[in-house]
């Protein structure tokens, strides 16, 4: 089972980013802030950083930056998270070396999971045979109602 | 003369005077009743607004003291005499050099048609200074005169910007709790992440689409002031349009197969029919965040309004001068009264079809802001019920320009790139 980290300031993103990726069949670890996601990932070894750029001490660049340039974190996977949409931003992320850039705005959760998906290579992992099981159980409640 | 000396007092102090203010000073005049001709002179000395008169070719004939002020040649007999493009020099409100062709002063001077506020930057005599004006042009009775006058706008922008600030704050500040109720929806109706029935699907589905409909709402109206209060300004690069376009049109290729849609680059009914794009080269000096903003608005309003079955042609061309981008759909079309609104904030066609479908109402005037701020102009054609077409045109740049803009910013990208690395 891979483990993602979950880097957001806002508590109620960062839930519901952590309930979805858990449905996902993955295990999650939060941060709140760069500084904090520095410290659990060196202690966590996520296999892939999902972060907010815009954050409290130290942005998500910043952190992006520290990981690539301390060993024990330089190979973990990272998609940056960002209302920055302005493509010189993008080539700041991507020159730091993020696998995926994504702008809020334009991209919803469950974008955000199709990337998770594609950047850890386990497409064909838990997503097809999930959603059949539970599709069953809104039918089962029809007939109480 | 002493008592119309006296009105110009009293118009001094107050320079906006209420009517009663005006009438008790006229009732002191009794004696010696100033003719028509010289209160409107006092009038002219006093306003604010520049007022410039000149002849059928646009030589000055008068000049009031507050133009001459505003251009900054000291005195009216200096002016009087000279060809008004000489004293009247503008640029766009963006700070850019409008050239005599597009110069909506020069041209409504050429063809003595009025010319309706036109905001733009004055820029004031030697100094160079600019002040931001709204000017008009009148042509002026059977003897051809021609009246400009024009007003210091700066502080209504001033005024436009701190209520530009505002909704930008707040735009901004409630897209966060925007997100977060979109995102515990998606849980809700996620079946991965909850147990609900039937019917309270229905109702988070309904909340969902509300919910996303607000979101973009904030989006948009950030996207319009940013660029309304300066906070983005245009960046120019040199590209390629033909790839360009082809490039943002394919990114829409998916959503157009999804609502099944015959979707072409290239022309709709291609003259000869084996040569249905014509491969052109097509050189513009543009900002690629707007382009991209552009076309998205443009290719997904197509598709959003035309019904499955129904082509969405997106093509670019380019004469001597422009490059022509155009996005055409087979779908419900605008009637022309819409059809002149269309690029206004807000303004939405309103009927059955387009409430269904749903918008902020912003998308085209972002698209009209955007063009204009790179120089350009859009606009459409329609027909009801059988489609409309959106064109977009670019000042077209040779491909000797095209080279040497290249080179420039690739000089200047590397200086950038030297400071980032210092800085890091």
């Amino acid at each position: 089972m891979s483990k993602v980290m979950v880097v957001e300031d806002d508590a109620a993103l960062r839930e519901i980013y952590s309930i979805r990726i858990t449905a996902e069949g993955y295990e999650v670890v939060t941060a709140g802030d760069g500084e904090e996601a520095l410290a659990v990932a060196v202690e966590q070894k996520p296999d892939l950083i999902l972060s907010d750029v815009m954050m409290p001490k130290i942005s998500g660049f910043d952190m992006l930056d520290i990981l690539r340039n301390t060993p024990e974190t330089a190979n973990i996977h990272v998609i940056m998270m960002t209302a920055l949409s302005a493509d010189d931003q993008r080539a700041r992320g991507e020159r730091l070396g993020c696998d995926r850039y994504l702008v809020k705005s334009q991209v919803g959760i469950e974008d955000v999971i199709n990337a998770i998906h594609e950047v850890l290579g386990d497409k064909q992992g838990a997503a097809p045979a999930a959603p059949a099981a539970p599709e069953g159980v809104p039918d089962a409640t029809n007939p109480a109602q | 003369m002493l008592d119309i000396f006296n009105i110009k007092k009293s118009l001094n102090q107050n320079q906006q005077p209420a009517p009663e203010a005006v009438v008790p000073s006229m009732q002191v005049l009794q004696p010696v009743q100033p003719t028509q001709n010289q209160l409107a002179e006092v009038a002219l000395n006093n306003i604010n607004n520049g007022v410039i008169m000149t002849d059928a070719a646009g030589v000055i004939q008068f000049i009031n003291p507050a133009a001459v002020t505003m251009v900054d040649c000291q005195a009216a007999t200096n002016a009087v005499g000279l060809d008004y493009s000489l004293l009247v020099k503008i640029e766009t409100k963006e700070g850019r050099e409008l050239s005599p062709e597009e110069n909506p002063l020069i041209r409504a001077m050429q063809v003595n048609q009025p010319l309706e506020r036109y905001n733009c930057n004055l820029i004031s005599g030697n100094s160079g200074k600019r002040i931001p004006i709204s000017i008009t042009m009148i042509p002026a009775g059977d003897g051809g005169h021609k009246i400009i006058t024009f007003r210091d706008i700066t502080k209504e922008l001033a005024e436009e910007s701190e209520h530009n600030e505002f909704i930008s704050t707040a735009s901004h500040e409630m897209r966060t709790p925007v997100a977060t109720i979109d995102g515990y929806l998606s849980l809700c109706l996620n079946p991965q992440t909850a147990t609900i029935d039937d019917r309270a699907r229905g109702y988070l589905e309904a909340a969902e689409k509300a919910s996303k409909h607000l979101g973009n709402l904030f989006q948009n109206l950030l996207d319009v002031t940013k660029l309304d209060d300066g906070r983005i300004r245009p960046e120019f690069v040199p590209a390629e349009m033909a790839g360009l376009v082809k490039q943002i049109f394919d990114d829409h290729a998916v959503k157009a197969q999804e609502k099944q849609l015959n979707f072409v680059f290239g022309v709709k009914e291609p003259s000869n029919p084996e040569d249905h794009r014509l491969e052109q080269v097509l050189y513009a000096s543009i900002d690629q965040n707007f382009m991209r903003e552009i076309m998205d608005n443009l290719i997904d309003n197509a598709i959003k309004y035309t019904p499955a079955g129904g082509s969405v042609y997106v093509n670019a061309v380019g004469d001597n001068d422009k490059v022509v981008i155009s996005v055409a759909d087979t779908g419900i079309g605008i009637n022309s009264t819409d059809l002149q609104h269309v690029f206004q904030k807000f303004y939405r066609a309103d009927n059955s079809d387009t409430r269904e479908i749903g918008g902020t109402g912003l998308g085209l005037y972002i698209v009209k802001q955007r063009v204009e701020a790179m120089g350009g102009r859009v606009w459409a054609e329609s027909t009801f019920g059988e489609g409309t077409t959106f064109y977009v045109a670019l000042p077209r740049i040779s491909s000797e320009e095209y080279q040497k803009r290249m080179i420039a910013v690739q000089n200047a990208g590397m200086i950038n790139n030297n400071k980032g690395g210092t800085n890091e």
